[in-house]
């Protein structure tokens, strides 16, 4: 407990010190909101054209990217400054002071690198998330609600650890912070194959993205669930998978993957 | 001149001597490239064509249209905005100043040398990758040639404007900003993702009003042949005549920058 | 019972070969070729509890892979390294309470906050008694003038102030044992002096004990008793300073201008003056340090001229070092 007081002492002070600069929260805010508005926009305009893809409807289909979005923005707003800024501690140097401090090295880089700009995601995602769960029928149900809020656990567990795994191979390989975007980034990333539900692909694209990179848990399996969809690729039961992919792919991405990378730039130095 | 050309030599040589870089970015491409074809293809089933204002719009118009767009993209978007973004921050322009070297043609090399390398490294093999997975419609010579000019056209153009916004750096310090905005509102607004024949009438007006539609639409829609000749050399008019445009403000807001670091020290 | 063991401790990377030019470039594409570095091969060392080490040598010797190891963040090769019994690159966090370390060439303060807010911080990580942290304060705000800047932000501190800064963020916790990695590095003569009157008292109050690697002479000169030269990753001298000062000597040179050309040259060559070169009113020479001060110089050369101006140029620990080389191959060739 005290190291977590610790942390969370930190994180606020570096929060302090931003809120230093009111008109960023508020630009960042207006940056996020703009620039999601392009994804929505286009996914608009697709459907005055067309009518379903896939089986899906336009409010489907945007509730399939929002929750996209928003365990995108939550994972963000903690892991991805401190994966994104890994590549250059660690090229500079910068990175021996996490290491010299008597705390989990882990622990130390989220909180020391903790920055707000993901917060106005999170806000925007949330509002939007729960205007289109209004504009659709979904039969609501005690479990359901619960196990909504596991999904969104579960989800932002999944996001998180390939922010961690990419950014860890800032360990071994150099300009690793272009594979970190590439775990994330809603626009040229591996992101761009969850905006449209993963039935479209051919079968060997959602085996990856159930199995290997499993990011189909994040919007289209906890979609199906809320949607009770009837179209679901292999087993039904995937369907309740996103928590428990969540923790077991988070626990690797923390102990066999960020742990082997410290380990690797022991050895090597910088 | 051997300066600038030693400029888009070194760019060229950075560019190769990150070999995972290489790799991951042409990747990238080849992935996004994909995934339109997909969606238009899952949005195409059961359905034959559009009709737009442009005539039919077949799967197969879409096709090759997410292809040239995707082959454009590779060396039309440049490094501008953040390069000049970190020089202001790091103070590195003060030094870029002083030179005796032209700060926009030193930019411009260093883009050009960069865009080499993504000819090479990431357009042909694109090119090649494309053709044999997607099947490509080729356009008649004339076609050919006007998209040319208008490609050449785009470059230029954005070019110039991601330059004033970078040099907007000056003033606003969160120019990270800008760049995020310009990338998506260029996705959004040039019709690199979404030809414009699909956007519903009023928000067609007020994009055909602004330039950015000149970047991707205009050079897609000559290559598609969605238009008359006539109205190929009318829009590659309109082209040259914003491109005009920009220079001018280009020239007002470049002297107000220098003006600033001297005045101010940056 | 040493509180810093060293023994054959060796580290060797393995740097990937690169060829210069576009050719080479495209060929680095292809290749996987590695070349073997030994950064530090096989030295051996004890320190004390309270001694102060000067540990010097060119770039490059291995000096900062050394302190590394004994940080923790990297691990050996061969070897071993025990500090306060403990095996840094094992345990690495309970090596880390015992120790603090200051990175001349980089801060390891926190960038955007106020240095007040960094040491707060410091204060619950390493779990500092809220009255010693306030007596560490004070004594910070005596010697190095912290008070001044101390709600300043990082980023906005001259190179003396963060480094002052940096110092006592090491120190907070009163660690047993401190490394400086060329802690003076770039600072002015006044905050120089600042920072070793600072050291020495913290070794004296405390029994710090102090590794100390830097480029000047003077920082070896007013800190260290104990000198280790170490050059290609091996360990050249280990023992006293006066005795490697003794054996291993450089002249020091000096130039100074004068209002009138020099016309008698016995007295100064009987001071023991050698080199001397004189070219009108300016004279350039070497003087032996064992012989004679520049002090003493100056003060004979005041007696029958008006100095206007001199230059007094002390020896580098480079050529001290080539000095030890020379004698070394002399003694073995």
């Amino acid at each position: 407990m005290n190291t977590l007081n610790l942390y969370l002492r930190i994180v606020l002070v570096r929060l302090q010190a931003r809120m230093e600069y009111k008109f960023n929260f508020f630009s960042d805010l207006l940056v996020t909101v703009v620039t999601s508005l392009v994804t929505y926009g286009g996914i608009w305009v697709m459907f005055k054209n067309f009518d379903t893809i896939n089986g899906w409807t336009y409010y489907e289909v945007v509730l399939l990217y929002t929750l996209n979005f928003i365990v995108a923005g939550i994972a963000g707003f903690v892991f991805y400054a401190p994966m994104m800024n890994l590549e250059e501690m660690i090229q500079t140097g910068s990175f021996d002071s996490i290491l010299v401090r008597p705390i989990n090295p882990f622990m130390n880089l989220i909180s020391t690198s903790f920055t707000h700009t993901h917060l106005a995601h999170v806000v925007t995602g949330t509002i939007v998330f729960f205007y289109t769960l209004n504009k659709l029928d979904i039969a609501w149900t005690f479990a359901k609600a619960v196990f909504l809020i596991f999904i969104i656990i579960g989800g932002v567990l999944i996001q998180a650890s390939m922010l961690i795994i990419t950014g860890s191979l800032g360990f071994w390989i150099i300009k690793s912070t272009a594979v970190v975007d590439l775990s994330v980034n809603p626009r040229s990333g591996i992101r761009r194959f969850l905006t449209f539900p993963i039935s479209i692909f051919e079968k060997w694209v959602q085996l990856i993205l159930t199995f290997i990179l499993p990011y189909a848990f994040i919007n289209y399996y906890p979609s199906c669930y809320l949607l009770n969809k009837s179209i679901v690729l292999f087993h039904p039961a995937l369907k309740y998978g996103t928590p428990i992919v969540g923790i077991l792919f988070f626990l690797f991405a923390y102990f066999l993957v960020w742990k082997n990378g410290l380990k690797n730039y022991k050895s090597t130095g910088s | 001149m051997r300066v600038y050309l030693c400029f888009l030599q070194n760019a060229f040589q950075t560019a190769i001597a990150y070999r995972a870089n290489i790799f991951f970015e042409f990747v990238n491409k080849i992935m996004a490239l994909f995934i339109e074809v997909t969606i238009w293809r899952a949005l195409y089933h059961g359905v034959s064509e559009v009709s737009t204002s442009v005539g039919a719009v077949s799967l197969r118009d879409m096709v090759t249209y997410a292809i040239i767009s995707t082959g454009l993209s590779v060396f039309i978007a440049n490094a501008n905005i953040s390069k000049i973004n970190v020089k202001i921050n790091t103070g590195q322009i003060a030094i870029d100043l002083i030179r005796p070297i032209n700060f926009k043609t030193y930019l411009f090399s260093e883009m050009l040398g960069q865009m080499l390398y993504d000819i090479f490294i990431k357009l042909i093999p694109l090119t090649i990758i494309s053709v044999f997975l997607f099947g490509i419609y080729f356009p008649g010579p004339l076609s050919v040639l006007f998209f040319g000019i208008s490609v050449v056209n785009a470059v230029l153009l954005n070019f110039i404007i991601t330059y004033i916004i970078g040099l907007l750096a000056f003033w606003y310090t969160q120019a990270w900003q800008l760049d995020y905005l310009y990338q998506y509102v260029i996705i959004f607004l040039s019709g690199a993702w979404i030809p414009l024949w699909f956007f519903p009438d009023t928000l067609r007006a007020i994009i055909d009003f602004l330039p950015f539609h000149l970047i991707y639409y205009v050079p897609l829609t000559i290559y598609l042949h969605k238009v008359s000749y006539n109205t190929c050399l009318l829009l590659i008019l309109k082209q040259l005549i914003w491109l005009l445009i920009f220079v001018i403000i280009e020239k007002a807001v470049w002297r107000r920058a220098v003006q600033k670091v001297v005045v101010q020290g940056g | 019972m040493a509180i810093i063991e060293v023994k054959e401790l060796s580290k060797v990377f393995k740097i990937k070969k690169r060829e210069p030019g576009f050719v080479g470039a495209l060929k680095g594409l292809f290749s996987n070729v590695y070349e073997e570095k030994k950064a530090v091969d096989n030295i051996s060392f004890n320190i004390d509890e309270g001694e102060i080490v000067g540990y010097i040598g060119p770039n490059g010797a291995g000096k900062s892979t050394t302190i590394k190891i004994l940080v923790g963040i990297l691990t050996p090769t061969f070897g071993q390294v025990e500090v306060k019994g403990i095996i840094p690159y094992n345990n690495r966090q309970e090596n880390a309470r015992n120790i603090g370390v200051v990175f001349g060439q980089r801060t390891q303060l926190w960038w955007d906050i106020p240095v007040s807010e960094t040491l707060d911080l410091l204060r619950h990580m390493y779990k500092v008694p809220l009255d010693v942290y306030k007596k560490n304060l004070e004594l910070f705000t005596d010697i190095l003038g912290i008070d001044k800047f101390i709600h300043t932000p990082v980023r906005q501190l001259s190179l003396g102030q963060r480094m002052r800064a940096d110092i006592c963020a090491a120190l907070l916790h009163n660690p047993p044992i401190v490394y400086l990695d060329e802690p003076t590095i770039g600072l002015d003569v006044v905050v120089k002096e600042n920072i070793r009157t600072f050291i020495k008292e913290i070794n004296r109050q405390r029994k710090t004990t102090v590794l100390l690697t830097t480029h000047d002479v003077s920082d070896i000169e007013k800190l260290c008793s104990r000198v280790m030269v170490i050059d290609k990753g091996q360990i050249m001298y280990d023992g006293s300073l006066e005795l490697l000062k003794r054996e291993y000597e450089e002249d020091g040179k000096m130039t100074v201008v004068l209002d009138n050309p020099v016309e008698k040259t016995e007295e100064l060559e009987k001071m023991g003056i050698e080199d001397l070169n004189i070219d009108g009113n300016r004279i350039a020479f070497k003087y032996n340090q064992k012989k004679i001060l520049p002090i003493d110089i100056i003060n004979y050369l005041m007696t029958e001229y008006k100095i206007i101006d001199f230059k007094i140029e002390e020896p580098e620990i480079e050529d001290v070092i080539r000095n030890i080389y020379l004698k070394r191959k002399r003694m073995a060739g």
